[in-house]
């Protein structure tokens, strides 16, 4: 096929990296300055495929340079809005890298940029030629963009001027983004990408619920279902609030049938116990019940070590994913932890009884200030015992769920934890898992019992 | 490129003699009682001049410049070609009836009297082939000379045992002038 | 104390503790789902499911039968045998032969493991495979149990024995009449042969501490230039730790790895460096008979399969002797278990005899190290080597007449005459190329009418590239654990993953070891996830690039886009088919216990993982393929697969071949064939990259993946064969599906096609063969849909 630019374009070059030694130029990056921007504008001020450079063309610039580098997008389309502004922008960076010989790396004021030599003497020699790539790219994926142009800027004051007011449309964006909650919004976006894999698994992208697997986020959903509605992402008017605190809605349950095969029929967004959201097995945390302080505990996937209930991550996640509703165990991902409403209807971070050091790290930011110290790690606690202890010195909000009679273990045979996963059991015994026995003192009384020996060994010297 | 072929008329005395060194070209290569009558260019160059829908295949030996030079001849009096391996890379801009087909799936084809041929217009009643690597061809070809009824004529310069009919083999001189041969017995 | 059987009274119980173990093996070992422990038939309908459209493909290697007193029989034309059987029947035969010599190798493997590990360790000892919910992923589907420790693994063995020995019945003449049936006994011996190998590889694991999916570990040296000759050298050989563990013991033990250089010669070497990652690597069986020729080793050590038959000889004449540490391999030699290590090692040293059979590991970790310290001293001295010095060499290169007799019996036809001409002149490059090329086998000795011994020729012209082939392998990890899976789970939706190709098998390359190198790295930097094992994963390691890394050093080892990972040896492809289990439990939370027909339906409709054995050889290696072929996984093998004689080859063409159910109401779909094939061959690498995208394909992919792929089908078609594929249109369902950089020229050749396009809104309106339904459950069997419509 012939190829009306100087280079390939392919998701092949997506890894490709340009060493100091191969690059031509660089653009931004840490010892620069740059932006990329993506801005709605109204269908008549854009001149579609129109391109501007202000400031040297490549062609002017020597071998080894470095130089300042903005991309500015404006877009239009009758389905174009600002909202969309963010996702079209984040594309950017994949599609400039299916571009052979041009490494783009980080995003927005960050943007950092190497050109190979191999492709100057390829023929690249005008930004116009990789502006109108990522341009093509920009329209062929996402349909609703009618009309784009682009102006780059290689002119450090025209750079300097213009990275100020890009900053500040990021913060209004971020701003937005985080004051958008799902009671702001009468549609949410369903997801159903992976149902290639898990077939009866389907995402509720809701503004305080990002997709599990952190690829879809609420405006992402808006943006794909404008693509193609009929697609893998697609619009679930909210309907009725049926459970504001937990998170149910009328609109949801009746998409959930629908999507899950009737393998369920009703979606409490931000519940564990209660007809909880639903993983396809790409989750980083699993959260997971632990009876004996009524309370939730969290692994993450990286996690190598046992969580107080004996069990590691694997052997947890795989009691819950593949699209199943199951109580006791609930796949999230890392960015669920910042959501307001972290399993409010469960107590939220008030319920929250352990998790790995790392893990904590990584969200401490996220963390009601006054209940860290009293989060336990695998640093303070390795089995329940010690677990309620630190509870019990820490005071640890949970305490107040506790009864005064002591939690007891109840020996249950083990044909009733073999109940199928997706039942409600009472909360006190999640499905499928393993009873434990032994040390702690449980005790046991025979009543008219039956034992049957397999084996009798003698050991000592009389046979 | 011009072909060395010596134009085979009467008065001339030089005989290419294609049926020597009949033996499996991999010595331990002896299917059973039955195995290819060796033969002279004539007899496949004239068979492919009858034939109302010959194939032919070659694979990835092509690439020797005087053997593709007479595969780009070949192709030019108009007989369909199965490009095996990777030999469709040296045919595909000659303006030929060449197709890709992996050799493998072909002969599973050609056995099938459902499928539609290369071009969907229908079976074959000749198969010729030289250019693949040998156990390679020799093997596939194993299920066309016992599950199919299609005629199949090696003019490789290897001897062919699972073919009906196969030239001997052949240093590479004597197999460029006998692959000439064969080219002259057939329409321009 | 006598106790009889019966019931009886405990009047009183005291300061009694009951431990409770095995709360009687049945009730443990409950075997669970639709078809635990399947006889040989029990997965007949699923069998016929995979050959009704991939049907057999037959290019016999020979037209007759000679296996019993009334043949020879000719079966020229599919004519029938005295005992009724036709050459199909008698190619699917084989087929199944084929199948159970492998299965029984990997289980033999696992048995010899098993009741050495089960003595040493006891049978409670814990299975520990790493981070993972399905510990044995075959094991669960076939078996139906949850094994948790190494004991719980006998009956899975006694299965396989049971199941083995009942498949090699229905080969004697007079059995199986059908060659379907006779197929379908063929996957039944591959599914086993999975089973063998995950047995074995997961107790070797557990107990020997192996890696345990270790994406991060380290790496072994590897090539035939990388020993010190001038120290004692002991080579194994073989496939079996077992014996070699204890020479490394010992060796460990007494500080002697600085004194004596240790390898391994094929998956021994895998399993010698899991097991110590001191030890180091020669290379796959193609260097085998090379590197003793070379003369270098002082003491090799044999142990099971892929040993070359005539190692005793060739040992001999160079006063090398032959340990040999397993019952399988015993070369005539007395069996010497009984005697004092000193004894043996006098008469080897003195020649008296030149090996020893000896089963007992403890003197073989003593015996080996003694005796390659003495050996050593006196071969060096001698400087034994089979290889001609310079003055030999010239007059060797000098006799060759061109009759091209080796060409012909050379297994990859090489050109040899032309490389002792041009060392005639002085140029070695030809023989340089050779060398590579060259699998070792040794035939051409026995075809020189000169008595040009050609396998030293090349090898001794070769000296300077040998002295340079020094490569790196990351050491085999084991399994791919849980959550590396889950995190790719999302490139894999999202297409960002193309595929996963499991580059397998042995060395029997067409065109050199480089091949492999080669593919790997174009599809690596396409960012497919590649899982190497045995042969293949050392001949990946052998090749540098311009700075001087080879490709494990340049990508990292774990389960994601374009990483490079090595599971270890032979057996541990059963963690490669496992993993595709993994998928199907952890993503859809698919019921695995007893339930392979499910697992694989699933595995075959949506997991884009392709097997390549480029150099496959061995009855087990196409065993492991048949195995992987029930599991629903496609294989594609080098030029030298035809003569496994049997293929698996789809109809395109043949649009009823290409139906299947719509999970959700059991309604018919007609899909687009993928994967086309399910074992197939192809001639050249060039040929083999679009193969391998296009058996990457699977009905249940969205968009996103459909297009990456697709990207990467035409991309590769264009590379190397240089045309855009004949069928890359049957492969769109809608405009999303096209590849996002070449949309509009891909739509206009659509719209040539006569497909039509909404030029305005760039939508495809008419032409493909069905809609994109991201919801669509893809499945070949009637009863897992919801309501089958009648």
């Amino acid at each position: 096929m012939a190829n009306e630019f100087p280079f390939e374009i392919s998701p092949m070059f997506e890894g490709e990296r340009v060493r100091k030694d191969d690059m031509f130029v660089e653009l931004a990056g840490p010892k620069s300055r740059g932006f990329e921007l993506v801005r709605a504008a109204a269908l008549d001020e854009i001149d579609d495929g129109k391109f501007t450079l202000i400031g040297p063309d490549l062609s002017k610039m020597e071998e080894g340079s470095r130089h300042p580098y903005a991309m500015i997008y404006k877009i239009a389309g009758k389905l174009v809005e600002p909202d969309l502004e963010a996702i079209v922008e984040r594309r950017n960076h994949d599609f400039q890298n299916y571009i052979q010989g041009y490494m783009h790396l980080n995003q927005r004021y960050d943007v950092w940029v190497r050109i190979n030599k191999d492709a100057i003497k390829k023929g690249l020699n005008s930004f116009e030629q990789i502006a109108k790539a990522t341009m093509m790219l920009f329209k062929n994926e996402l349909s609703f963009i009618e009309k784009i142009e682009a102006t780059y800027i290689t002119d450090p004051d025209e750079v300097e001027k213009q990275r100020t007011d890009a900053i500040k449309i990021y913060e209004a964006r971020d701003a937005r983004t985080k004051g958008l909650h799902d009671e702001d919004v009468d549609v949410f976006y369903g997801c159903t990408l992976c149902q290639s894999f898990a077939p009866t698994n389907a995402c509720v992208v809701t503004p305080d619920r990002i997709s599990l697997c952190g690829a879809i986020n609420w405006f992402d959903g808006r943006a794909a279902a404008k693509v193609d509605p009929e697609g893998p992402q697609f619009a679930i008017p909210k309907g009725e609030v049926i459970d504001a605190i937990g998170g149910e809605y009328s609109g949801v349950n009746e998409k959930a049938v629908a999507l899950s095969g009737g393998e369920y029929s009703r979606i409490k967004i931000h519940s564990f116990f209660e007809y909880p959201h639903t993983s396809c097995g790409c989750f980083e945390v699993v959260g997971f019940y632990i009876p004996e302080v009524d309370g939730i505990g969290w692994v993450d996937r990286d996690f190598t070590g046992i969580a107080p209930n004996g069990l590691a991550f694997s052997t947890m996640a795989g009691q819950t994913g593949g699209g199943k509703q199951i109580i006791g165990f609930l796949g999230v991902g890392v960015n669920y932890f910042r959501s307001p409403k972290f399993i409010q209807p469960d107590g939220g971070w008030n319920r929250v009884v352990w998790m790995p050091k790392n893990l904590k790290e990584k969200i401490k930011a996220d963390i009601p200030p006054e209940l860290v110290d009293k989060l336990p790690t695998e640093e303070n606690v390795t089995d329940l015992k010690t677990l309620k202890e630190y509870l019990e010195k820490s005071q640890h909000p949970v305490m107040q769920r506790w009864t005064k009679e002591e939690a007891v273990a109840e020996a249950e045979t083990p044909s009733e934890m073999a109940a199928p996963g997706w039942s409600m059991p009472s909360p006190s015994m999640p499905a499928g898992m393993p009873m434990q026995f032994g040390g702690g003192g449980t005790k046991l009384n025979f009543k008219n019992a039956r034992i049957s020996i397999e084996r009798i060994v003698f050991k000592g010297k009389e046979k | 490129m011009t072909p060395k072929a010596q134009v085979m008329g009467q008065n001339e005395e030089k005989v290419i003699d294609t049926t020597r060194q009949a033996v499996p070209f991999n010595t331990g290569n002896i299917p059973g009682p039955k195995m290819a009558r060796a033969v002279m260019p004539a007899v496949p160059g004239k068979m492919l001049a009858k034939a109302k829908r010959p194939l032919l295949i070659v694979g990835s030996e092509i690439d020797d410049p005087d053997v593709l030079a007479r595969v780009v001849m070949l192709g030019k009096t108009g007989i369909q070609i199965a490009s095996v391996g990777d030999s469709y890379k040296y045919l595909g801009d000659k303006g030929l009836d060449a197709h890709y087909m992996n050799m493998h799936a072909l002969m599973s084809y050609i056995c099938d009297p459902q499928w539609p041929g290369l071009d969907g217009k229908g079976g074959y009643d000749l198969v010729v082939f030289f250019g693949i690597t040998y156990y390679y061809a020799s093997q596939a070809i194993s299920a066309l000379k016992n599950f199919s009824k299609i005629k199949v004529i090696s003019i490789d310069k290897y001897y062919h045992p699972n073919a009906d009919m196969s030239f001997g083999n052949l240093k590479k001189d004597v197999f460029i002038e006998a692959l000439d041969e064969v080219i002259e017995q057939l329409p321009k | 104390m006598t106790l009889k059987k019966g019931s009886f009274v405990i009047e009183e119980l005291e300061n009694v503790q009951i431990n409770i173990g095995k709360i009687g093996a049945k009730e443990e070992q409950i075997a669970e789902g639709p078809t635990p422990r399947p006889e040989i038939i029990g997965l007949r309908n699923w069998d016929y499911r995979i050959l009704d459209r991939y049907n057999p493909v037959y290019t016999p290697t020979g037209d007759t039968c000679d296996y019993c007193t009334y043949g020879k029989c000719d079966l020229t034309g599919n004519k029938e045998g005295a005992c009724g059987i036709d050459l199909e029947g008698q190619s699917a035969r084989q087929a199944l032969m084929t199948s159970i010599m492998g299965a029984a190798c990997h289980s033999a493997h696992g048995r010899h493991l098993l009741n050495y590990l089960i003595k040493k360790y006891g049978e409670d000892f814990k299975i520990d495979v790493g981070p993972s919910n399905l510990q044995a992923p075959l094991t669960e589907t076939i078996m139906g149990i949850q094994p948790k420790t190494i004991g719980d693994f006998i009956p899975v063995l006694e299965y396989v024995e049971e199941q083995l020995t009942q498949l090699i019945a229905i080969t004697n003449t007079g059995q199986e009449g059908s060659s379907r049936d006779f197929e379908s006994k063929a996957l039944h011996a591959g599914m086993l042969d999975l089973l063998g190998m995950e047995v074995a590889d997961i107790i070797q694991i557990s107990c020997l501490g192996f890696p345990k999916s270790d994406e991060k570990a380290p790496m072994a040296e590897i090539g035939m230039g990388i020993l010190d000759p001038k120290k004692p050298v002991v080579i194994c050989v073989g496939h079996n730790i077992a014996a070699p563990a204890y020479i490394l013991d010992n060796m460990d033990k007494n500080g002697l790895f600085d004194k004596i250089e240790i390898a391994g010669l094929c998956c021994t070497a895998h399993d010698m460096t899991r097991y110590n990652k001191t030890a180091k690597i020669i290379g796959s069986m193609s260097k085998e008979l090379k590197y003793i020729r070379s003369g270098i080793p002082d003491v090799l050590v044999t142990d099971e399969q892929c040993v070359r038959a005539d190692i005793l000889k060739e040992a001999q004449k160079l006063h090398i002797p032959v340990i040999a540490t397993n019952e399988k391999i015993t070369y005539g030699l007395p069996d010497r278990s009984n005697d004092s290590v000193d004894e043996i090692i006098d008469d080897l040293v003195s020649q008296k005899q030149s090996g020893a059979v000896l089963l007992d590991f403890e003197k073989i970790g003593e015996l080996v190290p003694k005796l390659a310290m003495k050996m050593g001293a006196i071969r060096k001295a001698k400087g034994l080597t089979a290889l001609p010095n310079d003055n030999e060499f010239k007059k060797l290169v000098a006799k060759c007449t061109k009759c091209l007799q080796c060409t012909k019996d050379c297994p990859q036809g090489l050109p040899i005459s032309d490389a002792m001409t041009a060392a005639v002149n002085g140029d070695f490059s030809l023989f340089e190329t050779l060398h590579d090329k060259c699998v070792g086998c040794g035939r051409c000795d026995y075809s020189c009418p000169a008595g040009i011994p050609i396998l030293n020729v090349i090898e001794k012209a070769s000296q300077r590239v040998i002295r340079e082939e020094k490569g790196k392998m990351r050491i085999g990890r084991g399994q791919i654990g849980d959550p590396e899976i889950r995190e790719e789970g999302r490139n894999l939706v999202l297409g960002t993953t193309p595929g996963v190709l499991a580059f397998v098998g042995c060395g029997n390359y067409p065109d050199g070891t480089k091949d492999v190198y080669d593919i790997v790295e174009e599809m690596i930097q396409r960012s497919y996830i590649i899982i190497s094992s045995g042969c293949a994963a050392m001949d990946i390691g052998m090749f540098k690039d311009k700075e001087g890394k080879t490709l494990y050093e340049r990508y990292p080892g774990r389960f994601v886009k374009g990483n490079l990972l090595n599971t270890g040896s032979c057996v541990s492809n059963a963690h490669i088919a496992a993993t595709t289990i993994k998928v199907a439990s952890i993503f859809a939370g698919r019921k695995t216990k007893g339930n392979w027909e499910e697992i694989a339906d699933y595995v075959m409709n949506r997991v884009g993982a392709v097997g390549i054995a480029w150099g496959a050889y061995s009855q087990k290696a196409f065993a492991i393929g048949t195995g992987c072929n029930r599991l629903g996984i496609p294989v594609v093998v080098g030029p030298h697969g035809t003569k496994y004689r049997r293929a698996f080859i789809g109809k395109p063409y043949k649009k009823d071949d290409w139906n299947v159910l719509d999970g959700r109401d059991g309604s018919v779909v007609n899909v687009e064939p993928a994967p086309e094939h399910l074992m197939i061959t192809a001639e050249t690498k060039d040929e083999v990259m679009p193969l391998l995208a296009k058996l990457c394909f699977r009905p249940s992919d969205n968009s996103l993946g459909r297009a990456i792929k697709l990207t990467h089908y035409i991309e590769l078609s264009e590379k190397y064969l240089k045309k855009l594929p004949d069928d890359w249109h049957i492969y769109v369902r809608n405009e999303a599906d096209l590849p996002v950089a070449k949309r509009e020229p891909l739509m206009k050749l659509l719209e040539e096609k006569g497909w039509k396009i909404d030029w305005e809104k760039k939508k495809i309106i008419e032409g493909p063969l069905r809609k994109v339904d991201v919801s669509f459950q893809p499945t070949n069997v009637p009863r897992l849909c919801k309501e089958v419509k009648k």
